[in-house]
């Protein structure tokens, strides 16, 4: 990446600074902003001026988009990504206290899904309203079982191969009781019937359930 | 507040520029900062918006006419709104700060988003340039940030 030298950019600044609009906006906008874009876009921001160098670790919308995905694929460089990853869940998943609103994560290509579904445990600890998960590559995802004790979770969007986990003792180890939306879009075809037939009883705030594609009933 | 009144009910905002709007009630309202103020009876006839002058005010009460009318299409709305915000970034600060502190969240969300685009898939040097924010890091704590990140500055492009 070319960089522009001090002095040129000190000396343009002097002869014609124009006002720095963007960084002047309170913080909770400017976090606001960041929320809009994938997470790696938003923590490039870091090294834009000191103002923002924390700035990103404080949005509580996190999008991972295929960006991300490649840090977890576990044929990178490993050490790269693996301090990669580590940086991210400390700094966004753990070093940050807010409550994070909504987690997205979508996977198009290799990714490991041991560090997916650390990932996803962590955005729960953390009061997660919204998760929702692409998941279209060859590999599948089985969801932690935190999710299906979630007080706090209200959206929860599955597309692609996610499997959810067998082992779901009714009632005790599925109860989320604010959840009000449930999106199934084309996840994998087998499917626990005792999920499905408890759904309703284990999530009893449920408003829209949207289910997609053609589902197969394990019993 | 009486709800149950039929006829149009009136509210004057009163911008910085002390310029007045007569606007109809349920239009103003879409403003949470606004319906507080109503709803704890500390704003009388005029409301008094400190925050905001008459040239952004004009472009709020423009927006908000438009989110108050239940006959426009989803799609409609959507053209209204990516219309609206094709303002120079100038305006679309002003029109964030006046979202912010009127609370109108669907206005503030899609300046955001307008801002949001612009840095999207450009470089730290390109993001300067564009909002004129000036690098007060040291080369040294530039290249430390950029080792933490180094997983968010892969690939990235010039432009």
């Amino acid at each position: 990446m070319k960089k522009s030298t001090t002095s040129e950019m000190g000396r343009r600044s002097i002869r014609n600074r124009k006002a720095d609009r963007l960084s002047s906006l309170p913080d909770e906008v400017l976090s606001h902003i960041l929320s809009f874009l994938p997470l790696k876009v938003a923590a490039e921001t870091s090294i834009l001026s000191k103002r923002w160098r924390n700035l990103w670790t404080t949005v509580t919308n996190l999008h991972c988009g295929d960006d991300l995905s490649e840090l977890l694929n576990p044929d990178n460089d490993l050490k790269n990504s693996l301090f990669g990853y580590a940086g991210f869940v400390d700094r966004v998943l753990i070093s940050n206290s807010a409550q994070i609103q909504k987690f997205s994560l979508s996977c198009y290509s290799k990714y490991d899904p041991n560090c997916v579904a650390i990932l996803v445990s962590e955005a729960i600890r953390r009061d997660l309203r919204e998760l929702e998960l692409y998941i279209y590559t060859g590999w599948s995802i089985e969801l932690p079982m935190c999710l299906f004790t979630c007080n706090s979770l209200e959206v929860l969007r599955l597309h692609g191969k996610i499997d959810i986990p067998g082992k779901i003792d009714i009632p005790d180890s599925f109860w989320i009781p604010n959840l009000k939306v449930l999106c199934i879009n084309r996840i994998r075809d087998v499917f626990p019937l005792k999920f499905m037939q408890n759904l309703f009883r284990c999530c009893p705030g449920l408003e829209d359930v949207i289910l997609i594609g053609f589902l197969r009933l394990e019993q | 507040m009486a709800t149950t009144t039929t006829e149009t009910k009136m509210l004057t905002l009163c911008t910085s520029d002390k310029q007045q709007f007569q606007i109809e009630e349920t239009i103003a309202l879409q403003a949470v900062t606004i319906r507080n103020m109503v709803e704890d009876e500390c704003a009388s006839n005029v409301i008094p918006l400190p925050n905001v002058n008459s040239k952004i005010m004009i472009q709020i009460i423009e927006y908000l006419k438009k989110h108050v009318d239940s006959s426009v299409s989803k799609e409609d709305m959507e053209k209204f709104d990516s219309a609206f915000v094709e303002k120079k970034l100038s305006e679309i600060f002003d029109i964030i700060l006046a979202a912010n502190y009127l609370n109108i969240k669907n206005l503030l969300d899609i300046c955001c988003q307008r801002v949001a685009d612009v840095m999207k898939n450009k470089s730290p040097e390109w993001v300067r340039r564009t909002f004129n924010i000036v690098n007060d890091f040291t080369a040294e704590e530039e290249a430390k940030i950029r080792k933490e990140h180094e997983w968010a500055f892969e690939g990235v492009d010039e432009d």
